[in-house]
C-alpha cells in the first residue's frame, strides 16, 4: 500500500489489497468500547486516578457525554469515506482518496481503535514493542491490527506537518 | 498589629490559589509523534518543549504538562481525554 499526497487538499492511499481494504473497515467497529469494560475503561479514563470520586462521579456525567460526542464524530468521518469502499467492481487493487481536512478524524479515529483493542487484549509494552507473533489466532491478528493502524497514523500526522 | 494583617492575607491567598498540576501518564499504545503533536496544539509548546514532556512521560511514566489553577487544569485535562491521552489533575506538592 502507497500512500502519498495527491495535491493540497487530498491525501491518496492506493494499492490497497483485499487484507488491507478489510482493516480499513475494522476501524470504526474496532473503537465501539460499549462492550467491552476495558477498552471502555481506557478510552474514558478517571481524571483523578480515583482519588476524588465526586470529581470523578461529575466527569462521568458532565464531561463524558461530550468526549463519547467527540469519539462519535471521528468515527463517522471514516464510516462515510468507507461507505463504497471497496468498490463492488473486482480488481487486484484499489485507491482511497482521503482530504487532508479529514485527516485528524482518521487519526483519532485510528487511535481509538488502537486503544481499544490494545486494552480488550491486554497488549503489554513488552509485546507492543515485540515483533508480531506468526500464530494467526485472533490476539496475534489484534496486533497486527494494532500496528497497522499506528502505521496509518504515523503516515498522516506526517502529512499534517508538511 | 500590622504584621498580624499581612499574615491573614497571605493565607487567604494560599488557600484560594493552591496550584495544580496536569499529569500525563505512560500508555505504551499512543505514538510518540500523536503526543507530541498533542502538547503542541493543547499548550502551544514549541516543538523542543513538547517533546521532552512526552520524553519524561516515556522514560519516567509521567509528566507535569501544566501548573496552575485548579479550573484551567480540569480543562486541559478535558482536552487531553479528549485526545485519548492518559492525564489527571493532582494537588502541586
Amino acid at each position: 500500500m502507497l500512500i502519498r499526497r495527491r495535491d493540497d487538499q487530498t491525501v491518496e492511499l492506493s494499492g490497497i489489497d483485499l487484507l488491507c481494504c478489510e482493516l480499513l473497515q475494522q476501524i470504526v467497529v474496532s473503537g465501539q468500547v460499549d462492550d467491552f469494560p476495558a477498552a471502555r475503561e481506557r478510552l474514558y479514563s478517571s481524571p483523578s486516578h480515583g482519588r476524588e470520586p465526586e470529581f470523578d462521579q461529575d466527569w462521568k456525567d458532565y464531561v463524558e457525554p461530550d468526549l463519547r460526542d467527540m469519539f462519535r464524530t471521528s468515527r463517522e468521518v471514516v464510516q462515510a469515506a468507507l461507505k463504497n469502499f471497496p468498490p463492488k467492481k473486482p480488481a487486484d487493487s484499489y485507491a482511497l482518496n482521503i482530504p487532508v481536512k479529514h485527516l485528524e478524524a482518521w487519526i483519532h479515529a485510528l487511535n481509538q481503535a488502537r486503544l481499544a483493542l490494545s486494552a480488550r487484549f491486554n497488549f503489554t509494552e513488552h509485546e507492543m514493542e515485540d515483533a508480531i507473533p506468526i500464530e494467526g489466532d485472533q490476539r496475534a491478528l489484534a496486533l497486527f491490527q494494532v500496528h497497522f493502524y499506528g502505521f496509518l497514523q504515523e503516515c498522516f500526522l506526517r502529512q499534517l506537518e508538511d | 498589629m500590622p504584621e498580624i494583617i499581612v499574615e491573614q492575607e497571605t493565607k487567604t491567598k494560599d488557600a484560594t490559589d493552591t496550584p495544580w498540576n496536569v499529569v500525563v501518564h505512560n500508555d505504551p499504545v499512543n505514538l510518540m509523534s500523536y503526543v507530541t503533536r498533542v502538547f503542541r496544539k493543547v499548550f502551544g509548546y514549541s516543538k523542543e518543549r513538547a517533546e521532552r514532556h512526552m520524553l519524561e512521560v516515556h522514560h519516567k511514566g509521567r509528566s507535569i504538562v501544566w501548573n496552575g489553577q485548579r479550573e484551567r487544569a480540569e480543562a486541559y485535562v478535558q482536552q487531553l481525554h479528549g485526545y485519548l491521552l492518559l492525564a489527571t489533575v493532582e494537588k502541586s506538592e
